[in-house]
Formats: structure tokens, C-alpha cells, sequence
């Protein structure tokens, strides 16, 4: 009796089962994206390409889930680890590689098309690119770093201002914000400082801008790499330090703030120059300045060269995908020149795609757009890009190396010293 | 027959020990394994023998993750005893608003430590829209407001003080339980050899109260150090490494850098060294029983 009962249900079970598993292959491909989007508008861009494909798409339908940019790395790791995997996820170039290098990831190279590989910009492909010319992401906005300054301020004092052909060298820099310090009522304390310079997360600011002192902090021989603290390097570090504790000319406080929290005094007219600030902040100007304040954007600053490290954000696709080419396909769509248009305005970065760059909107004087899409020829891969362990030392070793340094408490010496020493320890035990 | 009785207890038995073995036991023994292995997601596992223990020894990462870890757990475990002892024989005492008092002081039990986590950050924020900085600026305590979760001399106080709040309802309503057993004689007759409140506290109230205590004190201690969720959500173990506590840092060796042979070393010597502290612990206090 017990025996005709189980082996009934289990009939019935099997039915069940494989009745599911024909109505799943009569069903469109699922591609599940997982996006970082925040900012409102952006988020607003991704749902509108995401409901237009999927309108345009009845065979592949993709389904958006929001992530965050905190808990990204972990969830992915689990991710990959699970086989449970998204088909696209967004991040950014300088931690794919980590991923890359584990096996994780699929190459995308065999799916682009001359048109997409043509127009996009060749920094922005480098810093995605595996050894063997895999690449590893689709990078589709990116951003560098200006100098925000108060225009009442610097016309007031008659400062000839720099141009994309004739830029300021830090030396100008420094010799500028001395001048522009002021204390106005002469009760020893400074009413109006220089600059500011936001160093609360400094590293990638500090490494991004290195590259024009010549500088990388890493170096590779025989496929192995070192962190190398050398005179370039230090350049840049002494260049800030100076301007903070010697010159007395940036704002000591901003050594504990991050880029949003300079803007209020900002407004204020606290600071003269923002130097090394993200095209980003222009979005908080627009939103939160008070209608009467004027400002502007100046060219990054040179140091040998004005070249920086760009860190695009990117879509990948897990080698786990059961679905690549469709996952693909939407990638295409994605990057598409409109679309990649709506995302950057929306993140008030810049796209990757040449033809989307030359858009007017990118081109206009307004918000100081020209000036600063004009930045994107500076920008390229730095030497950290896919180093086995760099993101252990970034937060384990450069971050409170460098906030240490930046709050006098060590001197430049030895913090090169330390982000050497500790440094390599940390990449000995990566192959 | 008797087999068959043997085997009719392997069936009520099985049950049960099929989801232990599949979820407690096979875990358990393969994540003491892998710390004895080179595991790196993306790669196999090798068998390393005891190169993640040698790497640790001259890791200073780990010895300050250690040092912040036995700061956190001494401080949180004696914070949540001596609190929750004052608590404790508030609420034993008769005051009005009892019932109101004892309901109160469950709250922060019914909220996940994540949870909680969210609410302190708010509380915390750095400039006078949190709370806490705007009450103290307000009543002059401090005249600019502090950022406590960023701050490299406040963090590790500042968390310490929350993980206080979060395990204050349990160890005040074990001990309040504990308050409750002592006979009530005991304080009469104490009291007619003339002993005043402090010595009835100290003579009655404490050896009343001592396995009660010897009991929450391990457990706490246990919970504490290996705590990960509030810090997690206060401040992810920053600035600078400052409230990285031993779980935070191997967590962060496993699944942000991907070292998962090192985290289960990590874990291993975590186990080993709560364990020890704790049979010293213990065997001290029940040897100092015996002798009484």
C-alpha cells in the first residue's frame, strides 16, 4: 500500500517538475543586471534603457537590481563563489581586475564590434584590458579630477586665470593660494584660505594624481610586482603637505572631510580654489549653491604632464553567465550613444564613447562642462590596475598611512617608508 | 526484537542528526581544514601546514586586530555586567513605573545588532544634526561637534559604549532573575546583625548572585568577541583599522581580499583562544568555590 502511495507522488512530483522545466524554455532568456546607480537622476537613466529594451526585447528580458557601492565587492565574491551569479554587473575598473585574475570573469573582446572598439576611448579600454588583450568590462563613464575656484574671489584679486593650452603647475598653484589667504580683520585667525583639499579618503585622489608627477607607486619586473615610494611620488605628497603646514595657505580641516563635505563652506566663499576635486561635485554645486555664487572650472593641474589615472565604471559579465551573448547584446544597447549620453549627464561624468562625448551637451560652457570634458585626453590607466593585492593595500596600508600623514602625525619619509615595507609583505602573499 | 527497537531509534535519531551533520558538522570540520590550506577563491586548496599561522605571527594587522578585540570584549562584557547589575536592583527595588521600567529596558534586545547599528550611526552623525552632538553642544559639554565614528581616539570608546547598550537588557533580566532568588531571610537576618545596605550588597546580594554572574560573564565574553554586526554596520572597522575587531578582519580577508585559507586560520585561532580564556576562567571560579 505504502509502497503504491510513494511511488505515485513521486510520479506526481516528476510531472510537476518537468512540466516547469517546459514552460521555462518556452519563456524569454532572463538576464538579471545588477546596477549601482544612486544619484537620482542616474537611476532614473537606468530604468528608462532597462524598460525600452525590454520593451524592444520580448525574447530577453532584463531585470534590474539595485546594489550598492558598500557591499558590491562582497556580494559578488559570494557570488562567484555560489555559481548563483548576475548576468551584468556594474563596478568599476580598478577591482574587476581582481576578479579577472581569479577566473571570474568572461572575456567580452570576442563580442565588440569595430564601431563600439573605434569609439571608445583608448584610455578608458587600457584600463580594463587583461594581458592577453581580454577585456575584462565594458567601461561607459568615467571622470577626472578639476579645479572648482570662486570667481569673486580671483577676479577680485586680479588673477590671470589658466587655459587647457597654458595650465597652472602646482608651483602656481601654491604661489596662488598664498596670495588668495587672507585674514581680514587681523585677529591672527584666517578668514578666507587658498585652497582646500579634501583628503578624508585620500588614496585615490593622491594615486590618480601622481601619474602627472611621473609616479605610479607600483612597479612590475619579471610579472611580480612592488610598491616603490620615490621621488615622484613624494612630490606630490610634499607638494600638499607644504601647501597645509608650511605655506598655511589650504585649510587644515579639509584633511577630515570628503569631497561633499568642502562644498558648504565652499558657497561661502571660505576657500578660493578646490584643487583635485571630481567633475561629480559640479551636480552638488547646481543643486545646493546659493543662486548668487559664481564659479568656475579651471584645467587640471601639471605637474610634469597633466595625465591622470582614470577609473571608469564598467559592466561585467561572470563566466558563470549561462546566458553571455544576450548579456552582451544588452551591454550593446547599454553603451549605445544616447543612452551612455543620459547615464554620464545623469552622474555628471563623462562617457566613454567618443561620438557621445562630442554631443553638445558635453561641449557646453554652462556648469563648466567644456573645460572639463576637454580633461578626458589626460586621462589613462595607472601601473596599480590589476596588481594582485592592491586593494588589500589600499585599505589596510595606504589609507591610514596616508590619513596619517596628511594629519602631520608621521613624516613623508616614513610613510613612504611604511606603504613600502607593509606594502610588499602584503603582495608577497598574492600570485 | 531488539534490533528492531535499535533501529526504530536510528529513525526518531536520524532526523535530526542528518541537518546537524550537513550544516554544523561538515562546515565545521572542512573550515578548520581549509586554515590549514592556501585557499584563495579562484584557486584549489593546497595543504600548506602551519604557513597561515607563521604568516600571522608577524602579522601586524592581526596582533592590532587582537589587541582592539580583547579592548572591545573586556570593556563590553564589564560595561554590560556592572550596568546591568545597577539596572538589575533598580528594578528589583520598588519603585513606581516598575512594569514601564522593565518593558523599556527589553528594547534594545528586540532590535538585530545591524539595526542598531543604523540607529547609533544616526544618533552619532558627525556634525549638530546627530542628536548626541547637538545635546552636547547645546549644553556647552563640547563646543564643536565630534565626528565619533571617524575619529581615531573616539571610534573604538564610541562602539564600545553601543555594544554596552545593545547587551545591557540580557545581562540586567538574568541578573534581575538572579536578584530574585536570594531569600528574602537572608537580608532580614543580615539586617538584624546590623549590616547596612552596601554590606548587605556585599555579603548577601554578590555570593547570592556569583554562578548567575559566572555564567553571563562567559557568555557575554563569548558573544562579544566574536561580535560582528553592529561594528559592521558602525563603522566597517575603520578609520584606519582603529575598530577591526578579529571578526571584522578575517571576514574582510575572506570575502574582500579572498584569502579564504588565512580567514579560516583566522577563525581557528579565534575558537582556541576564547576557549582557553574561558576554561581558565572557569576553572579558576569553580576551584574558588570548592575551597569555600
Amino acid at each position: 500500500m505504502s509502497g503504491k502511495k510513494a511511488l505515485l507522488s513521486s510520479v506526481l512530483v516528476l510531472l510537476v517538475v518537468l512540466s516547469f522545466g517546459a514552460l521555462a524554455s518556452a519563456e524569454p532568456v532572463k538576464i538579471r543586471f545588477v546596477s549601482l546607480a544612486w544619484q537620482e537622476q542616474s537611476i532614473a537613466a537606468n530604468y528608462e534603457i532597462v524598460d525600452e529594451w525590454n520593451r524592444l526585447n520580448p525574447d530577453i528580458q532584463v531585470e534590474y537590481i539595485p546594489g550598492s557601492w558598500d557591499s558590491i565587492h562582497d556580494y559578488m565574491v559570494t557570488s562567484f563563489e555560489t555559481g548563483d551569479v548576475p548576468d551584468i554587473f556594474h563596478y568599476e575598473a580598478a577591482l574587476i581586475g581582481d576578479f579577472a585574475r581569479r577566473g571570474y570573469l568572461a572575456d567580452l573582446r570576442p563580442y565588440i564590434d569595430d564601431e563600439l572598439w573605434e569609439d571608445t576611448f583608448e584610455g578608458a579600454w587600457a584600463t580594463v584590458a587583461g594581458d592577453n588583450g581580454e577585456i575584462w568590462g565594458m567601461p561607459f563613464i568615467w571622470e577626472s579630477l578639476i579645479i572648482l575656484y570662486n570667481k569673486d574671489i580671483l577676479e577680485e584679486a586680479g588673477i590671470e586665470l589658466p587655459t587647457t593650452e597654458n595650465p597652472w603647475t602646482w608651483d602656481d598653484i601654491r604661489s596662488v593660494a598664498k596670495e588668495l589667504t587672507v585674514d581680514f580683520d587681523g585677529d591672527g585667525e584666517i578668514d578666507q584660505w587658498g585652497a582646500a583639499i579634501p583628503l578624508r579618503a585620500p588614496v585615490n585622489r593622491i594615486l590618480n594624481l601622481t601619474l602627472g608627477f611621473g609616479g605610479g607607486y607600483f612597479v612590475e619586473e619579471d610579472g611580480r610586482y612592488t610598491v616603490r615610494v620615490g621621488e615622484a611620488e613624494k612630490g606630490l605628497l610634499s607638494v600638499i603637505m607644504d601647501m597645509i603646514y608650511e605655506d598655511k595657505s589650504a585649510y587644515p580641516g579639509a584633511v577630515g572631510l570628503s569631497g561633499t563635505a568642502v562644498l558648504p563652506a565652499f558657497y561661502e566663499g571660505d576657500y578660493a580654489l578646490l584643487p583635485g576635486i571630481g567633475v561629480w561635485a559640479r551636480q552638488q554645486i547646481m543643486q545646493n549653491a546659493p543662486e548668487d555664487f559664481r564659479w568656475g572650472v579651471l584645467p587640471p593641474v601639471k605637474g610634469q604632464t597633466q595625465l591622470q589615472g582614470a577609473n571608469p565604471q564598467t559592466l561585467s559579465i561572470p563566466k558563470a553567465s549561462k546566458h553571455q551573448a544576450e548579456a552582451m547584446e544588452f551591454i550593446k544597447f547599454f553603451v549605445a550613444k544616447e543612452n551612455v549620453t543620459k547615464l554620464a549627464l545623469g552622474d555628471w561624468m563623462y562617457p566613454t564613447r567618443k561620438s557621445a562625448l562630442a554631443m553638445p551637451e558635453f561641449q557646453t560652457e554652462e556648469a563648466g562642462w567644456k573645460v572639463s570634458s576637454e580633461t578626458v585626453q589626460f586621462l589613462t590607466v595607472g601601473p596599480w590596475h590589476g596588481v594582485p593585492g592592491f586593494p588589500e593595500w589600499k585599505d589596510r596600508v595606504a589609507t591610514p598611512v596616508m590619513q596619517e600623514l596628511f594629519a602631520n602625525q608621521i613624516t613623508i619619509e616614513e610613510a613612504a617608508q611604511r606603504m613600502e615595507s607593509e606594502g610588499n609583505r602584503i603582495l608577497q602573499r598574492y600570485r | 526484537m531488539k534490533q528492531r527497537s535499535v533501529l526504530g531509534q536510528l529513525g526518531l535519531v536520524l532526523p535530526f542528526l542528518v541537518p546537524v551533520f550537513l550544516l554544523s558538522v561538515i562546515p565545521l570540520v572542512s573550515g578548520i581544514y581549509l586554515g590549514f590550506t592556501d585557499y584563495q577563491f579562484g584557486w584549489d586548496p593546497k595543504f600548506n601546514g602551519l604557513d597561515n599561522y607563521i604568516y600571522m605571527l608577524g602579522d601586524s594587522y592581526f596582533w592590532s586586530s587582537f589587541r582592539i578585540g580583547f579592548i572591545w570584549t573586556f570593556g563590553v562584557t564589564a560595561g554590560q555586567i556592572l550596568f546591568g547589575l545597577g539596572l538589575a536592583l533598580l528594578l528589583n527595588a520598588k519603585l513606581r513605573f516598575q512594569w514601564l521600567a522593565r518593558v523599556l529596558i527589553l528594547v534594545p534586545w528586540a532590535m538585530p545588532p545591524i539595526i542598531r547599528g543604523l540607529m547609533w550611526n544616526m544618533v552619532l552623525l558627525p556634525d549638530t544634526s546627530g542628536p548626541l552632538n547637538y545635546l552636547l553642544t547645546q549644553l556647552g559639554i563640547i563646543s564643536q561637534p565630534i565626528n565619533w565614528l571617524n575619529n581615531f581616539s573616539w571610534a573604538l570608546p564610541t562602539i564600545i559604549l553601543v555594544g554596552i547598550w545593545g547587551g545591557l537588557p540580557q545581562s540586567s533580566v538574568v541578573l534581575l532573575a538572579g536578584l530574585q532568588s536570594i531569600p528574602k531571610e537572608l537580608y532580614e537576618a543580615a539586617g538584624l546583625d546590623g549590616a547596612g545596605v552596601w554590606a548587605q550588597f556585599r555579603h548577601v546580594t554578590l555570593p547570592g548572585l556569583r554562578q548567575v554572574i559566572v555564567a553571563i560573564v562567559s557568555l557575554r565574553f563569548m558573544w562579544n568577541f566574536n561580535a560582528f554586526g553592529l561594528v559592521y554596520a558602525l563603522t566597517q572597522g575603520g578609520p584606519g583599522g582603529r575598530t577591526r575587531l578579529p571578526m571584522l578582519f578575517a571576514y574582510e580577508e575572506g570575502f574582500r581580499y579572498g584569502n579564504a585559507g588565512y580567514a579560516a586560520a583566522l577563525g581557528n585561532v579565534m575558537v582556541l583562544v576564547v576557549s582557553a580564556l574561558l576554561i581558565i576562567y572557569l576553572r579558576r571560579q569553580f576551584a574558588e568555590e570548592g575551597g569555600m
